[in-house]
């Protein structure tokens, strides 16, 4: 491809999904009987926060000045 | 072919493509189009746009823009301009967006902006609906303080974007209060915080930790954020060398490293911020009870 994304876009690129995989399956669980939605929705915020630290190691240092 | 033929407008050569209209979806020829809030209109919409603001009838007399960008390389993500265009092509009155910002998601849709209005009432209605399910276990001032500060955060972040825009000023769909550049991933807090919230919420939905018990302390989060914050100023200040800021900065940063660590259990942090307002711990923690 011609383009190619960095790292840390990468990252980000896949939070998404995974958190849309996640709640899909928490909702699953819910209707097969185990916990409930409101027993582990803080799963989510828990996969959302491993994205986040996932985009700050992937991506490299940052430039000396900010360009803003 | 003849159905072609028939329409007004004619369809251009892909080899001299410049792109598509942002208004009206034609695709516009090199040579024909021009820049406005970062992206592409055809000469009949800036004629159009003219009309309403007077920013836009400048750009009658610029150089149009000749050059292709070619979509999805790595300019088009970066170093454009990600502006919204406003709908109507006018961009959005300030005041008008911060009345409308008080409705969850309006001010933002108000701005163009329909992810993050989306995005707005889903997080409002969860808090509300997470007070109403009655599963917060004595949580409810913390969400209660939540409800409150989307109720301030949404209006004036529709006036600040409506601001933006209004200078004409890049406008980034997510960007919200925080300067550009800041979510790039520069500092891994935010992502420690939602691990360190999601562990206690679900320590606690699953029955291992009695969050009433916890929520007694919650103030204790407001000092730590204020000192973390003190702590930032001042290490932002010792880079530049501003001396009035540095001799006061190393008596708050000898106090970061002591108090943060504590605030997780009750007993030793309550008593070491003495001179913080006693009183407001102790009337919340009969509320927390209660």
């Amino acid at each position: 491809m011609a383009y190619s994304p960095t790292a840390p876009e990468a990252a980000r690129a896949i939070t998404g999904p995974v958190l849309l995989i996640l709640t899909g399956a928490l909702f699953l669980v819910d209707y097969s009987g185990g916990y409930t939605v409101g027993q582990t929705w803080p799963l989510l915020l828990i996969a959302a926060g491993l994205g986040k630290v996932a985009e700050h190691l992937v991506s490299p240092p940052p430039p000396p000045k900010s360009p803003y | 072919m003849t159905a072609m033929e028939q329409q007004p407008y004619q369809e251009t050569p892909a080899e001299s493509l410049l792109g598509y209209c942002r208004s009206c979806g034609r695709s516009v020829p090199a040579g024909e189009g021009r820049q406005w809030q970062g992206s592409l209109h055809c000469m009949d919409c800036i004629v159009k746009l003219s009309h309403a603001s007077t920013e836009v009838s400048g750009l009658l007399d610029e150089q149009p823009v000749a050059r292709r960008v070619p979509s999805g390389s790595a300019y088009d993500l970066r170093s454009a301009p990600p502006a919204v265009a406003p709908a109507g092509g006018r961009s959005p009155s300030p005041i008008l967006a911060l009345i409308l910002g008080l409705i969850p998601g309006v001010g933002a849709v108000y701005n163009g902006q329909y992810a993050k209005g989306i995005l707005h009432v889903v997080v409002f209605g969860g808090i509300i609906s997470a007070l109403g399910s009655g599963e917060a276990h004595g949580a409810e001032p913390v969400f209660g303080m939540l409800i409150a500060l989307m109720g301030f955060y949404m209006p004036i972040e529709a006036f600040r974007t409506a601001r933006a825009m209004e200078r004409g000023e890049p406008v980034d769909e997510f960007s919200g209060l925080l300067p550009p550049g800041h979510s790039t991933g520069r500092s891994p807090a935010a992502g420690v915080v939602l691990i360190a919230l999601g562990v206690v919420f679900l320590l606690q939905s699953l029955g291992f930790l009695r969050l009433n018990d916890l929520v007694r302390f919650w103030p204790v989060s407001l000092i730590a954020m204020g000192i973390y914050l003190l702590y930032r100023r001042v290490a932002e200040g010792g880079e530049d060398d501003a001396p009035s800021r540095r001799d006061g900065g190393f008596s708050g940063r000898q106090r970061p490293e002591d108090s943060l660590r504590p605030s997780t259990p009750g007993e030793e942090s309550r008593s070491q911020p003495g001179d913080f307002p006693q009183p407001g711990v102790s009337s919340r923690s009969e509320e927390g009870g209660a």
